[in-house]
This record gives structure tokens, C-alpha cells and sequence, in this order.
């Protein structure tokens, strides 16, 4: 760790939001550093939303610190934080002009009007809405009003911004874009930047660092490729991309061979990773893209199985290998090459780099 | 309108509307008649045609001093109902408070008992609190009735504005005072500005709950057409209800022009 970002910006230790007999929010812990743009991913109703709420202080932690600045703010109410803040809905003041709405935050910190007027040009310049003010929400696209909302977040130059699925509501082609300027946005302002979605595509485009939450806990913390390429549980291997997970009991392991007998009782000779021991449970996952469907006459493959399905997409051809008795993987393959692929039913012979296949933790073993 | 409706049965509907609207609003009309005929008891049709019986209404102490009690009264009245039942709708839509379903309910129960039960218990507290035959006494026995409209309205208001507003205020750096007057009472404007009318007109043609609480020495504009009506049938009770009807009408023109144009 660099020496600038030895003290984090904020601090979040054990922190918990327990109602009655359900813990919200269970043991957060998470050190960010000034400058990241940090997403809280993770499905509804895995507390993300409740550690963000805690941070902009809608709610008050039912134990642990929130440490901002090197101040501990857990009851500090949120009027007094200087956080600002995008809403999923934006939350724009409907009886308001665009000019008011911004200029509020500065009205209520007692700013001198012509610095107003100043700072509410300076910031639609930067959103680029700069003719709108004096229009009513209402009367703005939802593009226009998520960057009004974005506007309204830094024209008092908080040291930290959340964004609460601020893209959400908009469409897939919209939000594309506007996770662009998002991007360009951070990189110009160096905020530090809290980002919350459910959609793991947005936080791998986005973030420096993804938090994986469910059901309140942490499940891993990292950069986008790390938590791509080395999920350590079937969570997170799950839920950022798509996985292939082989589970089963190792029968018997030599030099670098092992046998895995799969949990529909086949048994497969393949090369695992790390260390595993007969009698070992194990899970591990695979990237369909990962999958190479080499030629019958090839005879370095990992696996053989049945191709049952073939569904081309355009730019790439998915397949669907049964392999064992049941058990299912996808493949992925690049349409490079315009040859005849094999047809459902064939037998295909399978590989892979031995990089790409992971031992992961498994809930269910 | 389905069009595979047959002709008949289309204009059987028409007729059933027109007549029940004719039903709900033809007597209303009638006073209006009423109140320009010469003569100096009520009749139908009118004979000969004098505005003097409004210039009576509008000069003559027996009913000037009535109409002023009761415009001061519902004016009071819609202004403590209003201010109440936006703080009542607060608690109930905002806050985070055990049984309020039973508060609710509670609010609402004076307009499910009879207004006669709620006039007769009315006064046997204010008895014991001299406050019958008082104005105040008046506009707190009005408010009884007032207050569940305007928590209906209100409350009904509130639900549909978004709490992220408040929210996003705070964040901004307002006071929780600051936001409930720059942004939520902003927000829920229709909604008071309709439950104070509401209650406005309520106030004003209230006579049961009046009668229990004036005494002796007062009299609202509904207790002298009601007792005019038993004593003398003068046509200035015809003037006057027909100036009622015009207030009343123009009081929901107004409130559907604003309604629509929110």
C-alpha cells in the first residue's frame, strides 16, 4: 500500500443493522481509500442498500464505527456529514427549478449569491445541461434529470459521493452511456465515489474495487479481474459472470492427475489445481469461455462429453456439453472461424488452459 | 364505450345517468327560483321577479351576523383541522410508531358514528369546560368533524410523495425543520389546499353538532335557515341557500382548476 493511502478516507468496522431477529447488515468491514470509486455489489435484500443508508446517516448502525475523515460519524446526523448523495429515483425537488435544486445544498450551507449563481453555471456546464435551468424536473428526460441529481451531489464538493443504482431507471442503450460518463466524471474529479448496484456487468465496467454483499456479509472483496478470474466461493463465481461448477469427492490424486467422481456418480480423470488429497470435497469452477472444444484427433482434452445443444448468438456460438451422467457445462467460442462446428449429439473432446480451472468454497458441500 | 353495445341498451344507460344526476342535483337548483320570486313566501314556479330578498340577506342583522359567525367559525375550524390533520398524517404515513392502525381508525371514527352521538357526548365534555355557547367551543365541535377529512386527504397526499425527497434534503444538508417546510409541505400543497376547502364547506352547513354547543345567544347561518324555515317561510332563506350553492360551486371550480393544472 502507497504511503498517500495509508489513512483511508472512510472506514467501515464490524458494522451491523439488525431489525429484531434480522441482521440487515452483519460484521461490514471495508477500508476505502481516497480516490476509488468502490462498488457494493450484490443481490436485493443483501444489505447494500442499508450500508449506504448508514454511511449517508438515514440510519444509525446497530453496532460498529463509521470512521469519515478520521472522525467517527456512526450518530452524527446526516445534515452534518457533507456526503453527498445520487438516489435510484433521483429524487429531485419537483417544485423546484433545476437551478434551485442545485443551489439548494449551497442555500442551506449559507453560501453568498453571486458564489451561488457561480458554482450552479460551473457544475450544469460540467453535466452539460447548461440551458436547463430554469426548467422543472419534470420537464427533463431521464437522462437529463439522473445528471441534474449528479449535479446536485457535487456542486458543494463533497469529499465522498454515493450512488445509489443511480442508473437503474434508465435504458440499457442510456445507461451504457451514461456509465461512461460516470467513468470520465470520476476520473476528472478524483472523488472518492460509493457505488451500489445488483448489476455485475456495471460493476466491472465501473469499479476500482467490488465489495460482493449477501445477506448482509461480505463475500469478497477486489478488483474486477480478481473477483472474475479467482472467485473464492460458488457466490461469487455465481453471481459475477457466468460459471461452470464441477462438484464432487476426489477418489484418488497422483503427481497431477486426480479422479473426481461427480455428484451424479460419474467419474472423470482431470488435472485439478492446488492441493487435494483423496477423499477431498471440492467444487470447481470454470468460465464457459474458457472451454475449448478441440478436435477428435487431439488427444490433450481435459474431458470428454455429448454436445445437446448449440445456440448461436452472433458474435460468439454457445454449447451446451453434458459430460457424466447429468451434469452440464457451457462453453463459449469466439465465431472466428466460419467451420462447421459439431452437431447435438456428437461426442466432443474438451480443454482448457490448467490456469483456468479454480477450487472454489462451496456452500453446499 | 363498447361499440358492439347495442343502440338500445346505450341509450337505456344514458337516460339512467342523466336521471340520477337530474335526481342528485335538481333540488339544489330549485332554490335558486325560489329566491328572485315577489312574493313573500316560497313558491314554485316564481312569480314576477325582485332581488330584494338578497339585499335582506346581505343587510339585515338576523342574517348578516350569522353568516359572519360562520364564515369566522369555518375559517378557524379549516385552519385547525388542516394544521392537525397534517401533523396526524405525518405520524401515520411518516413516522415509525406501534398501532397505527388503531390511531387511524381512531381519527376516523367521527365519520362513521352519527354526527347526533358525537354532538350529544360533544356536549357533555364542554359543558364541564364552559365552553358551550362560546365560539371556541363551536370551531373545537366542528373540528371533530373536520379533522378525519382532512387527515384522509392529507395523509392521502403524503403517501405519494416520495420520502427520498426528505431524504436528499437532509443529505443536503437541511435541518429536519428545514426539510419539512421547504420540501414536504411544498409537496403535499394540493392536498392541504383541498382539505381546507373541504373542511371550509364542512364547517359551514354544519347544524347538528351547532345545535348541541351554541346555547342561547348565538346563532350560525345553518341554524337560522333552519329555524326560519319552522317559523316564517320567507324567500330570504331561499337567497340565502342560493348564495350558499354559489360558494359551494365555485369552491370545487376552483379546486378542480387547480387539481388540473398540478
Amino acid at each position: 500500500m502507497g504511503k498517500v493511502q495509508d489513512k483511508p478516507i472512510l472506514s467501515l468496522t464490524n458494522l451491523k443493522k439488525i431489525y429484531g431477529d434480522y441482521h440487515a447488515v452483519n460484521d461490514v468491514s471495508i477500508d476505502i481509500h481516497g480516490g476509488e470509486f468502490i462498488t457494493l455489489l450484490g443481490p436485493s435484500g443483501s444489505g447494500k442498500t442499508t450500508v449506504l443508508n448508514m454511511i449517508a446517516g438515514f440510519e444509525f448502525p446497530s453496532d460498529g464505527h463509521i470512521i469519515f475523515q478520521g472522525q467517527p460519524i456512526d450518530l452524527l446526523l446526516p445534515e452534518k456529514r457533507n456526503i453527498g448523495m445520487v438516489f435510484q429515483n433521483y429524487a429531485l425537488f419537483p417544485h423546484m427549478t433545476i437551478f434551485d435544486n442545485i443551489a439548494f445544498p449551497l442555500k442551506m450551507r449559507r453560501v453568498n449569491k453571486a458564489e451561488i449563481i457561480r458554482l450552479v453555471a460551473e457544475v450544469l456546464d460540467l453535466v452539460e445541461l447548461g440551458d436547463y435551468a430554469d426548467r422543472k424536473p419534470d420537464q427533463l428526460s431521464g437522462g437529463q434529470q439522473q445528471r441534474v441529481a449528479l449535479a446536485r451531489a457535487i456542486v458543494f464538493d463533497p469529499p465522498l459521493l454515493l450512488l445509489d443504482e443511480p442508473l437503474g431507471a434508465l435504458d440499457k442503450k442510456l445507461r451504457e452511456q451514461m456509465q461512461i460518463e460516470l467513468k470520465k466524471l470520476h476520473t476528472r474529479l478524483k472523488k472518492t465515489m460509493i457505488f451500489v448496484t445488483h448489476d455485475q456487468e456495471e460493476a466491472l465496467v465501473l469499479s476500482d474495487r467490488i465489495v460482493v454483499l449477501n445477506h448482509g456479509k461480505i463475500e469478497q472483496i477486489g478488483p474486477p479481474n480478481e473477483l472474475y478470474d479467482n472467485p473464492t466461493n460458488e457466490f461469487v463465481a455465481g453471481f459475477i459472470g457466468e460459471s461452470n461448477l464441477l462438484k464432487g469427492q476426489v477418489r484418488s490424486s497422483e503427481s497431477d492427475l486426480a479422479v473426481l467422481k461427480l455428484d451424479d456418480g460419474s467419474e472423470h480423470k482431470l488435472e485439478l489445481p492446488g492441493q487435494v488429497r483423496s477423499g477431498d470435497k471440492v467444487c470447481c469452477c470454470l468460465r464457459p469461455e474458457k472451454i475449448i472444444l478441440v478436435d477428435d484427433n487431439h488427444t490433450d482434452f481435459h474431458l470428454t462429453g455429448v454436445l445437446e445443444d448449440t445456440i448461436f448468438v452472433g458474435e460468439t456460438k454457445r454449447y451446451t456439453i453434458r459430460i457424466g451422467n447429468k451434469t452440464l457445462l457451457n462453453a463459449r467460442e469466439m465465431n472466428i472461424r466460419n467451420k462447421v462446428g459439431p452437431k447435438p449429439g456428437d461426442r466432443v473432446k474438451i480443454s482448457w488452459e490448467p490456469e483456468s480451472i479454480k477450487l472454489i468454497q462451496s456452500t453446499s458441500i | 364505450m363498447n361499440p358492439s353495445a347495442p343502440q338500445e341498451k346505450r341509450i337505456l344507460l344514458i337516460g339512467f345517468v342523466t336521471l340520477i344526476l337530474f335526481f342528485l342535483i335538481l333540488p339544489t337548483l330549485m332554490v335558486i327560483p325560489m329566491s328572485i320570486s315577489e312574493t313573500r313566501y316560497l313558491v314554485l314556479p316564481p312569480k314576477g321577479f325582485t332581488l330584494k330578498w338578497f339585499l335582506q340577506f346581505f343587510t339585515d342583522p338576523r342574517w348578516l351576523g350569522p353568516t359572519l359567525l360562520s364564515l369566522r367559525v369555518a375559517l378557524f375550524s379549516a385552519v385547525l383541522s388542516v394544521v392537525l390533520g397534517t401533523l396526524a398524517s405525518l405520524a401515520l404515513v411518516r413516522g415509525r410508531l406501534p398501532g397505527k392502525r388503531v390511531i387511524y381508525i381512531m381519527l376516523m371514527s367521527p365519520m362513521m358514528i352519527p354526527v347526533i352521538v358525537i354532538g350529544f357526548a360533544a356536549y357533555g365534555m364542554f359543558v364541564r369546560f364552559h365552553l358551550i355557547g362560546t365560539t371556541i367551543g363551536i370551531v373545537l365541535a366542528h373540528c371533530i368533524i373536520c379533522i378525519p377529512f382532512s387527515v384522509v386527504v392529507i395523509s392521502a397526499n403524503l403517501q405519494r410523495v416520495d420520502i427520498s425527497l426528505e431524504l436528499a434534503a437532509r443529505n443536503l444538508g437541511a435541518s429536519a425543520r428545514q426539510a419539512f417546510f421547504r420540501i414536504t409541505i411544498p409537496s403535499i400543497k394540493p392536498g392541504i389546499f383541498a382539505a381546507s376547502l373541504f373542511c371550509f364547506v364542512e364547517s359551514l352547513d354544519e347544524l347538528i353538532m351547532t345545535m348541541f354547543i351554541i346555547g342561547t345567544t348565538k346563532m350560525t347561518l345553518p341554524l337560522r335557515i333552519f329555524t326560519e324555515i319552522r317559523f316564517r317561510i320567507s324567500p330570504v332563506i331561499a337567497a340565502a341557500s342560493t348564495v350558499f350553492v354559489i360558494v359551494a360551486t365555485l369552491a370545487i371550480v376552483i379546486s378542480t382548476y387547480i387539481d388540473k393544472k398540478k
